[in-house]
């Protein structure tokens, strides 16, 4: 697709801020207890959680730290890492 | 396959990392509605938190997969409706939607979203109803409730808050007749998915989704319970979960017990301060709207 196709600019390359320098402890999900309801990738902001081979994992690059995945998990799988 | 693992499969037409306070709902919502709209998609976001954090871009830089486009306050709905008439006419289908915040909708770009309902313009429009001019400081609206606290409605001997109450965005829009009207909240994910992908199917006019957001940094409550105060917000009957589609009212969440509306307002900083008869106010008025709604609901559902 050209460029001219569109009636409005598209830019030319994307602007990344690195929000992952934000969070003060990365948020880990334990794969034992985790029940695979989905409700952590429903509610991250930052889209931050994905799903890999049937399992939920938390990519830390992009992740604020912000907790709402261990406030809302109904299983109480995800904890932060703290100690490192 | 749930809801999570389909969403899971689709693209996300937002540049990674965006600037947005830690658990900013309206990112959330951003993401969701562009990952359901899909890649076919314009989006145009005036100045607001959404502006602001990055996902318009600066200069050469861009901060969206798919064309962005930045418009004015107060002429989103017109401008949008410019470039959808383009494309009617180069014979293309293109999504054309706006994410606006509740300043750009509900205030300054009322005129333009009013007028493009009313000529029938085939956009999609997405209010993330955050009550306030969050990203300028947190000044009022008049979509911010009764007795919020907010830096224009300062709390103070004589002052309590704000003294009058948040208009009713989502019922204007239904009375303009648009063939789809909306409410959701990003507490209750999947109704809401259902909801953008109705709007995204919409050929015959103007399509309106009223996303029902909190605001971590201005409401004034820890970051992770972003999705609780939303989700008490519906309890409380406070943002009724309804939807107007061809002239029937429907409640997709119905509250037969309602959570006291204190749990709602004494959970975050906003309403503090507030005094009784302001709590009785907000609750009759609160009971008002839904007995309003409900009656909507029973009058056109045959």
């Amino acid at each position: 697709m050209k460029k001219t196709d569109f009636i409005c600019a598209i830019g030319k390359e994307l602007n990344i801020i690195n929000t992952g320098d934000w969070k003060v402890y990365p948020p880990v999900i334990d794969q034992e207890k985790c029940k695979k309801c989905g409700l952590c990738l429903l509610y991250c902001p930052t889209n931050s959680v994905k799903h890999e081979d049937g399992k939920y994992i938390i990519h830390l690059e992009f992740c604020k730290g912000c907790g709402v995945c261990i406030h809302e998990c109904p299983a109480n799988s995800i904890e932060f890492k703290k100690g490192e | 396959m749930s809801v999570a693992e389909n969403i899971a499969k689709l693209d996300d037409m937002v540049g990674p990392g965006v600037t947005a306070c830690l658990g900013c709902n309206a990112e959330l919502s951003m993401r969701m509605a562009l990952k359901v709209f899909g890649s076919n998609t314009i989006v145009g976001i005036p100045p607001g938190c959404m502006g602001g954090v990055q996902s318009v871009g600066w200069a050469d830089k861009t901060g969206m997969k798919i064309p962005v486009f930045f418009p004015l306050l107060d002429n989103t709905a017109s401008m949008l409706a410019g470039i959808k008439k383009y494309y009617e006419r180069v014979g293309r289908d293109v999504n054309v939607v706006a994410f606006a915040g509740d300043g750009a909708t509900v205030d300054a770009g009322f005129q333009a979203l009013s007028g493009a309902a009313e000529r029938g313009d085939n956009i999609i429009y997405v209010c993330y109803d955050n009550e306030g001019y969050m990203n300028t400081g947190f000044q009022r609206s008049s979509s911010t409730a009764l007795g919020s606290w907010t830096s224009t409605t300062p709390v103070g001997s004589s002052t309590k808050g704000k003294v009058s109450h948040k208009k009713d965005m989502p019922m204007i829009m239904a009375m303009h007749d648009i063939p789809y009207m909306a409410t959701a909240s990003p507490a209750y994910m999947p109704d809401m998915i259902k909801k953008l992908e109705k709007a995204k199917n919409v050929k015959n006019g103007l399509a309106y989704v009223h996303i029902y957001n909190t605001c971590a940094t201005g409401w004034g409550y820890e970051s992770e319970r972003s999705i609780e105060i939303c989700r008490k917000g519906v309890q409380s009957r406070f943002t009724p979960i309804y939807e107007f589609e061809n002239g029937k009212f429907s409640l997709n969440i119905n509250i037969k017990k309602p959570i006291p509306i204190e749990d709602f307002l004494f959970s975050m900083k906003k309403y503090k301060h507030i005094s009784e008869d302001q709590v009785k106010d907000l609750q009759r008025y609160t009971d008002e709207k839904w007995e309003n709604l409900l009656m909507l609901c029973n009058a056109t559902d045959k």
